[in-house]
């Protein structure tokens, strides 16, 4: 059930809110948060949900027998269990993501064909699996214990504001609130606010930006001038933004407002001064995962080797990040891509880099980004070449035709507000209103009303795209 | 702190429109589909669920027959099918659905006019979804340019073979195609100049250049941007009432080439206007856009002879809707298609049959422009077979099979581009 439509909006939402609200006891309010969930879930695919209850149920009976056995016998007694546990989720993944990716070029590499029926992929099942093995490693690594409780346990797996999307959240940034969820008013209310915000960026700026980008990159992205190629780039890099950033301010907002505190999943990537700090401040959750379980335990892993360690170490992370995103080619070059640039950055380049003016690392980081998202958004590798040909202007600049045809000046309005809702100004603004309060206060509230009848009438006229990340 | 609990009461607001909306719902009870007269559509309701169902494939479930179960009443969510009607009854039952559309059209066309505010574009997109423009200076929306590119004239090929096949095969009728230039088509589309492959009338000439000679041809160009207000709504894609005038008069000289006593030409002279009517067509309702002033809606006041007009299953009908409308009962609803509920709604067959005194039958194949003209031409007829192939099951229509089983002298491709010179969906079969 996306979270920006109708249905969600003014059928599941209130009633699942106006039950949670008047439930007193915390265990019930648990209870409905798993029922709700697996409803929110099986809405969409209904397929799927035995996937689903199957990871939850597997994770929290694995997660219980690890910790007993990190309490009775120690690591060595867990470690199998905890093999297995990682496994199973990593196989669950496998083969719901990349067998047909795998066997497609399997049949490639020894040119027979390899007879596969496709199955659908279960909703959000990157984010769910990888939630198991963060709760498993949590638990094998004593940063946590184990939740007894079932119903705490699959309120925290199957919460349904991260539940498709994330932000992927590890078991001890809302294992306390599990406890006793319950939102104080301004919790509830700060909530509404990041939700109507979420749902603005998505629905009146990132689904409009789309109506443009997609229609340029479905044309011969080959011939465009440099004016049209340059527009649909830094328009599919505030799209993106503004679609994932969207969902995150959306879920974080919904999970304020059932008392949990989501962890943040973005921090304006697009003022990074190098790629490196783009990635700390893009799609964070998934980048603090890799970080904490596989990075980390690579470098201790590999702690003997000298020679290019940490290098090599973020060349494989950043590839299995790609991989991550899609079974796909250019998944893994994007992810390789920036796994090379963060591997040269972290040695002489990037103390280089910090010495230089300020403006030239934003332009430096922002190109290089900007290169990546070609990468990302054209699945094509052979349009690469052409794309990149464009970009350069080896078309020329974009003639009066290209600019009409894809009607790109109506989409400068929203190009102007994307920018602006993509760097701090807007929040550094809020926050100042908060601090002021009064009626100021009340006129930014009355604005988010307004936001939010107009983002309901775009979708009463437009219909709802899916999120972006959704098909990751 | 104060200020803070009314921001908070501020917001609360938030929340009561979220749980107004299923209240209305659940208060307003079960509706009866309607029908949308800006989409000329019928809005879908929530679907029914049936507790006697649910109760009984629990049975099942009981007695182990999970098929049974399934199909009672789980395989509908599974499916997805119902999920899929739930959701689009949620937008299409929303309360001010209309007036929600209407105002994020407008703020999507102000975004627009800002954007254009420092050009001397006279002539801007109407909104960001449809290819519908407006033309700032002479108020009027118009259509994006058609291409004519090697797909499309393969495709004008292969409509010639088949224009030969038939010709060839049915040498005992007058083969006839009266054209109607459109603006997407024509060469004086404002916008041409930036669609490099924009047809402007390129299509039209090489057809005329490849055609079989014993089709005879007629048309309706535009031979400036003015004319495209002169014969056409400002705000739809059909010929007005001079357009389909002037029309008439140009397929009665074609016509009366093989057919020397005909019967006069209908008189024509008296147009109504209907006062009330400010007609906002197909490209405003697409866009929302009521655009200032509206069209003028006018009919022409016809003294025909008395006719019937029947349809595929041979019933007598009451096609149209022209007596209610000159009686004064029509729909003042905002974007009424007035041409269509005046002239009749597209259909896949008619029969007129006018007791005139000729013997001689007519066979038109056309699309909704004919609508407006069909009585005319079939008054100079005993018999007029007018067939949209369009709505034929598959598109199929096979001109043999009609003509063994109907007597026709004369066959009339009628209409705009698609008809008499494109494929999709209006092949003739020979």
């Amino acid at each position: 059930m996306p979270l920006s439509s109708l249905h969600f909006i003014f059928i599941f939402l209130p009633l699942f809110l106006l039950l949670y609200y008047v439930i007193p006891k915390s265990g019930w309010r648990n209870a409905l948060l798993v029922f709700g969930s697996l409803v929110f879930f099986s809405w969409s695919d209904p397929g799927n949900l035995p996937v689903l209850l199957f990871s939850l149920l597997f994770n929290y009976i694995f997660g219980r027998v690890i910790t007993r056995q990190l309490e009775a016998k120690g690591r060595p007694a867990a470690r199998p269990y905890m093999w297995i546990a990682v496994i199973v989720n990593l196989l669950m993944l496998v083969f719901y993501k990349y067998t047909g990716f795998l066997l497609e070029n399997l049949a490639d590499l020894i040119n027979q064909p390899i007879k596969f029926t496709s199955r659908a992929l279960p909703l959000g099942v990157s984010f769910f699996t990888f939630t198991g093995i963060s709760y498993i490693l949590d638990l094998y690594n004593s940063t946590e214990k184990a939740e007894e409780n079932i119903l705490r346990f699959g309120s925290y797996f199957a919460m349904f504001p991260k539940l498709l999307q994330g932000p992927i959240t590890r078991f001890g940034q809302v294992k306390k609130e599990l406890i006793n969820p319950r939102p104080t008013m301004d919790e509830v209310m700060d909530g509404a606010r990041r939700f109507i915000g979420g749902l603005a960026k998505k629905i009146l700026l990132a689904d409009q930006l789309g109506l443009a980008i997609d229609k340029v990159f479905g044309s011969k992205v080959g011939e465009l001038g440099a004016g049209v190629a340059w527009f649909a780039l830094i328009g599919y890099a505030l799209q993106i933004y503004l679609d994932f950033s969207g969902y995150t301010d959306m879920a974080i907002g919904l999970g304020r407002m059932l008392g949990f505190k989501l962890p943040e999943n973005f921090n304006f990537p697009y003022i990074s001064r190098s790629v490196s700090d783009f990635w700390r401040r893009w799609h964070m959750s998934l980048t603090s995962w890799f970080r904490t379980y596989l990075f980390i335990p690579l470098e201790f892993a590999r702690k003997k080797e000298k020679f290019l360690r940490q290098q090599s170490n973020l060349v494989i992370v950043f590839l299995l990040t790609g991989l991550w995103h899609g079974a796909d080619w250019n998944f893994i070059i994007w992810g390789t891509y920036f796994g090379v640039i963060m591997a040269v950055e972290s040695g002489k380049w990037g103390k280089l880099l910090k010495k230089t003016p300020l403006p030239v690392q934003h332009v430096y980081s922002f190109v290089l980004v900007m290169l990546g998202w070609v990468f990302f958004r054209i699945t094509d590798i052979k349009v690469w070449g052409p794309f990149l040909k464009s970009l350069l202007g080896f078309n020329g600049w974009t003639t009066e035709f290209s600019m009409r045809y894809f009607n790109v000046l109506q989409f400068l309005p929203i190009i102007v507000l994307g920018v602006f809702f993509s760097l701090p100004f807007a929040n550094r603004l809020e926050h100042k209103v908060n601090e002021k309060g009064g009626a100021v206060r009340i006129i930014l509230d009355l604005v988010y009303l307004v936001l939010f009848v107009l983002s309901i009438a775009s979708i009463l006229a437009n219909g709802y795209s899916a999120f972006i990340y959704a098909q990751f | 702190m104060k200020s803070m609990n009314l921001a908070n009461r501020i917001l609360i607001l938030f929340f009561a429109l979220i749980l107004a909306v299923p209240v209305f719902w659940v208060a307003r009870g079960k509706v009866e589909p309607q029908r949308s007269l800006m989409e000329y559509r019928v809005l879908t309701v929530f679907p029914p669920l049936s507790f006697t169902d649910f109760r009984m494939s629990i049975k099942r479930i009981s007695q182990r027959k999970f098929e049974e179960a399934g199909q009672l009443f789980f395989n509908q969510f599974r499916q997805m099918k119902f999920q899929n009607i739930f959701e689009k009854a949620v937008n299409e039952q929303f309360p001010l659905r209309s007036q929600g559309i209407r105002l994020s059209k407008n703020l999507t066309r102000q975004g627009i006019r800002i954007a254009y505010l420092f050009t001397d574009d006279k002539i801007i997109p109407a909104d960001n979804r449809n290819n519908v423009y407006e033309d700032r200076e002479n108020t009027l929306l118009l259509p994006e340019p058609e291409f004519f590119r090697n797909k499309e004239q393969a495709d004008i090929d292969v409509k010639i073979d088949y224009y030969d096949t038939i010709i060839k095969l049915h040498q005992n009728q007058n083969f006839y195609a009266f054209y109607i230039e459109v603006l997407e088509d024509s060469a004086f589309n404002p916008l041409n100049r930036y669609f490099i492959n924009a047809d402007a009338g390129r299509s039209f000439s090489y057809f005329l250049e490849h055609k079989p000679q014993e089709l005879r041809v007629e048309e309706l160009l535009l031979e400036k941007y003015q004319d495209q207000q002169k014969y056409f709504y400002r705000t739809d894609h059909h010929w007005n009432v001079h357009g389909m005038l002037l029309g008439y008069e140009k397929i009665y000289n074609m016509l009366r080439e093989n057919y020397p006593d005909i019967t006069p030409m209908q008189s024509h002279d008296t147009i109504y206007t209907f006062p009330d009517i400010e007609f906002h067509g197909r490209w405003a309702r697409s866009v929302f856009y009521k655009i200032k002033p509206g069209d003028v809606f006018e009919v022409p006041l016809l003294d025909l002879p008395p006719y019937k007009i029947y349809d595929i299953e041979g019933n007598e009908i009451d096609y149209n809707h022209k007596d209610e409308y000159l009686a004064g009962n029509y729909s003042r609803a905002p974007f009424a298609d007035h041409y269509i509920e005046y002239n009749g709604k597209d259909v896949d067959y008619l029969e007129y049959v006018f007791e005139n005194g000729t013997d001689r039958n007519l066979l038109i194949i056309g699309d909704s422009f004919t609508n407006a003209i069909e009585p005319l031409l079939a008054s100079h007829y005993h018999h007029t077979y007018a067939v949209d192939i369009r709505h034929y099951p598959d598109y199929y229509f096979s001109l043999s099979e009609f003509l063994a089983a109907h007597d026709v002298d004369d066959v009339l491709v009628l209409g705009g581009p698609s008809v008499v010179m494109h494929q999709w969906r209006w092949t003739i079969n020979p």
